[in-house]
């Protein structure tokens, strides 16, 4: 027991130690990303048609309506959407390349011949959109991407999928965003999903969208900057959005149909001070929901009146995103 | 056996305590043949030392050590002076005992040869007093006589001083030798007796007795102890085949600085073990995983070896006899292992009177207790109980939530021993022993953490409980040993953690038959069969496993259905042994052979252990050894369980192991011991296992597979002073290199977590006068690998909203090297019948701020080194009545 309280003691101490807050955005980061939708359906869909894909098998015996229905998926067009974060560049131009892989394990989504670059260029923080819709060369469809070698990314994305697509065709497509003046560089990788539907309660999802944010218990809508005074820390949380975590199904490794429900999990972020959590609400290994509320902390060390940058990105833990912002005036 | 026996040594003389505790030594050891001493000697006859004239002169006086060797005849054929005083008393001491004469000592109930220390005190006589008695016509006294009867007691401990002598200075021809039960009976005249009495491990006792002619007085003369605290040791040579054994006896358990008293933690000093990180009790031996060396008392595996986890050793250490170790190249006897083999043996009761012992610290109290019942029967028993969940709320600061918090911890252990044989049995036609054994631990804890501004209450219940029984029938007869040990035993582990519930009851059964069978002085066999049986019911509600039973998705787990998981899980290993001593001269080699036979869940599985073990002993100072074998391991029946909870097609661990070695005395006290070693482990089970996927689509994901590899290799040197009447301490250094690798796999082989190239270890405790002790213990480790972090770019995965870090080569970097000193004070109060024990245990003692741990900036930029524990007092107290 001596040494389990000491264990724990180590412990705490260490979570005492000076380390950055992730909620501080002090300097050029990645908020959030995401797909629009969040992830592609193949109805119906055939277990075997991903196994004997990933096989280079023969494909004739599965029914030829299902193979031509999957190689069209990849038509489908797709918005990708990022919250890049800049407080100290004064407005500088950033530059980026995206790109996609079939690996997910590729850290910088760049191994020879094993990704499509999809656009690149430069542009200020903020919220950059992109559409893949195949309307015109600056904007590819990413389900058709074909690699170097004339292998079809979904196709590949499979074969290097140890489970082989049974948890979604899990497409890998990195935003890499460097800032050439501060050496700062940043690969943020976001997974696109194709997913089969293997049981006819498969839905195809839906991002999942805040309904707004209370502020020390009052909506605090995009349009109201309020202005916020001292050090005493300030309640935040989520506006009520209970029916909206969808309930879905996904296959066990034995294909048989699992129930699960959305539990939404919001990360917070601010540009000056901390939140007392990083992230809210989410399900714990142990079955408990937690709750949504928070706090922010002003930085005792500033003197000066700031306006002030808040972040709420929701994730529904199948790869749907979005994010809301809110600004307000703080002074001492 | 004489040349065992020649090296028996005795310290701490007969006089002390030896018959308390040689009747309370036991053989626990049952396949490997133990002498063991049956029989202390005892004072026949002291020849009285001629007195140094000049020294009487000077009014000089002194007590002489020596080390003395008993034949098996009682005679004395050499004695020789430990610790010199002058002026001629050394020689004189001598030169009486070789005319001295002793009761024999047994060793295996058969007189032997020993060595013990004896203490000759020589005291300046007074003038006889003018009593004013009768005379008879030769001048003498010719009344009635008196007798002053009594027992002569060691102070602080009521040990009984055997062999102490008694006598009146008035009469001073008529001393008299006290039995083995400290008892004497001095005839005297009437009057007035000056009295002196005294031990040879205690100081002079002096007072006045005035008996009338004719009166029988009886007294109890509590004498000082020369030296407070070490109890009489017995420590012989025990037979050895394993190239290393270390045992540790229990004042070498308790008193290591910086382990608390804790028994097993003591064994982490010694060379082949790597330091377990912060202050755990892991013992990780010669590369192999703490989970690959077992832990049994009296030779039955136990469950569970510390109290939460990290807390105290389940096992009392008021209730230990001896730690045996064995690093690697452990006899046929033992099996299910493939890293190393703990043997902890528990303590007989007294035989002479009851004793106990009763000892607090800041988070826990324990009681021991043991007394003879009859002649032939003795009990031990103890019990310990936490008191941290009444304290901890006390010291716990508010919850910085705003709600409330409770931290609910709480263990007790207990044992319980009866013994029941004959202490010297003689006839022709064998003997038994028997005994009974129980011993049980519970561990709880409860943590709830609600309410104020937290966003998730937390609420968790772990249990663990485990009782176990051990009979014990020992049979001896001639050159034939046969031991049967069964045992019963009932496991409870249970966790609730939110909606998640997990119980598993676990029923035990199992047989240990151990045979040895001395054929004539070259050959000794050795038998036996080791059955364990065990039944697991398992039953959890948890919500469904995502990973484990379906492909998970990173960022925000679901809510899901909770399910029901039941599971009766069978585990059988049934295994036989046999090894033999085959002595030429010198030489013993001894070949051995396991076999074994598991029933695991729905598979079987068998296992053939051939082992082998040389000795050469050119004299009774060095020996040279060397082992080779092949050692397994079966999986755990739960292990193998259908996927993806379990693997079916697992099978043994295995490791080859060989070691040789050298060990030289170099004086009576200290020897050295030099041991190489290289094992090499493979099949080692290994999460996860591979994942498969079926042509209709399905996923098989085993748990685990036998893919793991292993190898060790290294140096062990250890220098030790035994137990001795002020000392005893060792230094210890390992040299090693342990490495792992998935077979399979492109990667090399890499140093291991735990892989430490120079351990060095110094200990020792030194005895003060006044009852101060002062122990220390000093560590040096190079420090454990580690990959070196590298940044040139934030690595980010957006939907499970983290950041990978960067590392280089795979472990090709090395935390801060680790030293660190700790010390223990104690400080002994002796008061009449019982002895009070005041102890200040300090840790880190110049507050080294040793790497245990890194943590790293959210986005992988930089590390930050977590340091072990501060500087750390820790005070406690012991009663020993």
């Amino acid at each position: 027991m001596k040494r389990a309280v000491l264990s724990v003691l180590v412990f705490v101490s260490s979570c005492a130690m000076p380390l950055p807050s992730p909620t501080g955005v002090v300097d050029l980061r990645v908020i959030g990303a995401s797909f629009e939708p969040p992830e592609v359906l193949i109805t119906p869909c055939d277990p075997r048609l991903l196994v004997s894909l990933a096989a280079g098998g023969n494909t004739s015996q599965l029914d030829p309506a299902l193979v031509a229905r999957l190689l069209v998926i990849g038509q489908r067009p797709l918005t990708y959407r990022a919250l890049v974060s800049d407080p100290k560049g004064e407005g500088r131009e950033l530059s980026y390349r995206l790109r996609a892989c079939a690996n997910t394990g590729d850290r910088e989504c760049d191994n020879t011949d094993d990704f499509v670059e999809l656009l690149s260029g430069k542009a200020p923080a903020g919220e950059w959109v992109f559409p893949l819709d195949g309307s015109s060369p600056s904007k590819p469809l990413l389900g058709t991407a074909l690699l170097p070698d004339g292998q079809p990314l979904l196709l590949e994305a499979i074969i290097q999928d140890n489970s082989r697509g049974l948890g979604g065709i899990r497409i890998p497509v990195m935003l890499e965003v460097k800032a050439n003046e501060t050496d700062e560089h940043i690969f943020a990788q976001k997974l696109m999903v194709v997913q089969c539907q293997f049981f006819p309660s498969m839905r195809e999802n839906v991002t999942p969208v805040l309904p707004g944010v209370l502020l020390r218990g009052e909506p605090w809508p995009e349009e109201l900057v309020p202005e916020l005074q001292g050090y005493d820390s300030v309640p935040m949380e989520p506006a009520d959005f209970t029916g909206l975590e969808e309930p879905y199904t996904v296959p066990s490794l034995q294909l048989t149909p699992v129930s699960l429900t959305e539990s939404w999990k919001i990360a917070w972020y601010t540009t000056l001070g901390t939140m007392s959590s990083f992230e809210t609400g989410g399900t714990s290994f142990d079955g408990n929901t937690e709750r949504q509320k928070n706090r922010w902390q002003p930085d005792t060390t500033v003197k000066e009146p700031r306006d002030v940058t808040f972040f709420f990105v929701v994730r529904d833990g199948r790869g749907g995103q979005s994010w809301l912002t809110r600004r307000a005036k703080w002074t001492p | 056996m004489f040349r065992r026996s020649l090296t028996l040594v005795v310290l701490l003389s007969c006089a002390s305590a030896s018959a308390y505790e040689n009747a309370r030594r036991t053989e626990v050891d049952g396949g490997v043949h133990v002498p063991v001493l049956t029989k202390a000697p005892t004072l026949v006859t002291l020849e009285r030392a001629k007195y140094p004239e000049a020294a009487e002169k000077a009014g000089l006086t002194a007590s002489v050590r020596l080390l003395v060797t008993i034949g098996a005849d009682g005679t004395v054929p050499e004695a020789k002076v430990v610790e010199a005083v002058g002026n001629g008393f050394d020689e004189a001491a001598v030169a009486a005992l070789l005319k001295s004469l002793f009761t024999p000592a047994e060793v295996d109930f058969a007189p032997a040869p020993v060595q013990i220390e004896f203490v000759y005190t020589f005291v300046l006589t007074v003038a006889p007093v003018d009593a004013g008695v009768m005379e008879s016509a030769d001048g003498g006294y010719a009344g009635p006589m008196a007798h002053l009867t009594g027992q002569l007691l060691l102070r602080g401990s009521r040990n009984r001083v055997n062999g102490g002598t008694v006598r009146c200075v008035e009469y001073e021809d008529r001393e008299v030798v006290a039995d083995e039960d400290g008892m004497f009976d001095l005839e005297l005249p009437p009057g007035l007796c000056t009295v002196r009495a005294v031990g040879a491990e205690t100081e002079i006792f002096k007072t006045t007795e005035t008996l009338e002619a004719g009166e029988l007085k009886e007294v109890k003369f509590y004498l000082f102890p020369k030296v407070i605290g070490y109890q009489t040791v017995v420590r012989d040579k025990r037979d050895k085949k394993e190239v290393v054994r270390r045992t540790l006896t229990r004042e070498e358990l308790q008193k290591v600085p910086g382990t608390f008293g804790d028994p097993v933690r003591v064994i982490q000093n010694f060379p082949g073990v790597a330091r377990a990180p912060f202050i755990s009790g892991q013992l990780i031996v010669r590369g192999a995983n703490p989970n690959q060396t077992l832990t049994f008392f009296d030779g039955v595996e136990i469950p569970l070896l510390f109290h939460l986890a990290g807390g105290p050793s389940v096992v009392n250490a008021e209730f230990l006899e001896r730690v045996d170790f064995y690093p690697g190249g452990f006899g046929a006897r033992y099996g299910r292992a493939v890293g190393g083999v703990v043997d902890v043996a528990s303590r007989k009761g007294a035989s002479d009177t009851w004793h106990g012992v009763a000892k607090v610290d800041f988070l826990d109290a324990s009681i021991f207790a043991e007394a003879p019942i009859t002649k032939d029967v003795s009990i031990a028993a103890a019990a310990r109980r936490s008191y941290i969940d009444v304290l901890l709320p006390l010291v716990l600061p508010n919850d910085p939530a705003g709600g409330a918090i409770t931290i609910l911890p709480t263990y007790w252990d207990y044992q319980v021993r009866l013994d029941v044989g004959k202490r010297q049995p003689k006839n022709a036609d064998g003997y038994s022993t028997f005994s009974v054994f129980a011993f049980g631990s519970d561990d709880q804890l409860r943590v709830v953490a609600s309410g104020g501004n937290r966003n998730a209450d937390i609420a968790v219940q772990f249990r663990t409980l485990f009782h176990r029984l051990i009979g014990n029938w020992t049979y001896r007869r001639g050159n034939v040993q046969f031991k049967l040990t069964p045992y019963a035993g009932y496991d409870l582990a249970s966790v609730n953690f939110g909606i998640a519930k997990l119980d598993a009851d676990r029923w035990t059964q199992g047989l240990r038959q151990d045979l040895s069978v001395d054929l004539g002085s070259h050959v000794t066999l050795r038998a036996g069969a080791d059955i364990f049986n065990q039944t697991l019911v398992g039953k959890a509600e948890l919500p469904v496993i995502s990973g484990t039973q379906y492909v998970s998705f990173p960022g925000a787990e679901p809510k899901t259905e909770t399910q029901r998981i039941g599971r009766t899980v069978p585990t059988f290993d049934g295994a036989v042994y046999v090894e033999g001593d085959f002595k030429f001269g010198p030489l013993t080699v001894t070949p051995g052979l396991r076999a074994s036979h598991a029933i695991l869940g729905k598979e079987t599985r068998n296992a053939f252990d051939p082992r082998l073990w040389m000795r050469f002993e050119p004299s009774d100072w060095t020996t040279l050894k060397g082992s080779i074998g092949l050692y397994t391991q079966p999986p755990q029946a739960t292990d193998m369980e259908p996927p993806p909870f379990g693997t079916p097609s697992l099978v043994h661990e295995k490791a080859f192991q060989a070691s040789f070695g050298v060990a030289q005395k170099i004086t009576d006290v200290i020897n050295v011991d030099v041991t190489g070693f290289f094992n090499r482990r493979f099949d080692n089970v290994v999460s996860p296992g591979n994942r498969i996927v079926n042509e209709d689509g399905s996923v098989t994901q085993n748990r685990s597979s036998n893919s793991g590899l292993g190898r060790a290799y290294g140096l062990e040197v250890l220098l030790r002073h035994e137990v001795t009447k002020n000392f005893f301490g060792w230094l210890a250094y390992t040299l090693s290199r342990s490495e792992e690798r998935r077979a399979g796999s492109a990667s090399d082989y890499a140093a291991t977590s735990f892989d430490q190239t120079h351990i060095l270890t110094a200990i020792g405790s030194y005895r003060f006068p006044y009852g101060f002790e002062l122990g220390a213990r000093f560590r040096y480790v190079t420090g454990r690998p580690t990959s070196p972090l590298i940044h040139d770019a934030d690595f980010q995965r957006l939907d499970a909203n983290r950041y990978s870090n960067t590392f280089g080569m795979f472990r090709s970097a090395r935390v801060s090297d680790f030293h660190q000193l700790d010390i223990r004070i104690d400080k002994y109060f002796v008061f009449e019948k019982w002895t009070l024990n005041l102890y200040l245990d300090v840790q880190n003692v110049y507050n080294r701020a040793n790497v245990e741990a890194t943590i790293y900036e959210y986005r992988g930029r930089y590390g930050v080194d977590v340091p072990g524990i501060p500087v750390l007092p820790i005070l406690g107290v012991r009663g020993q009545l």
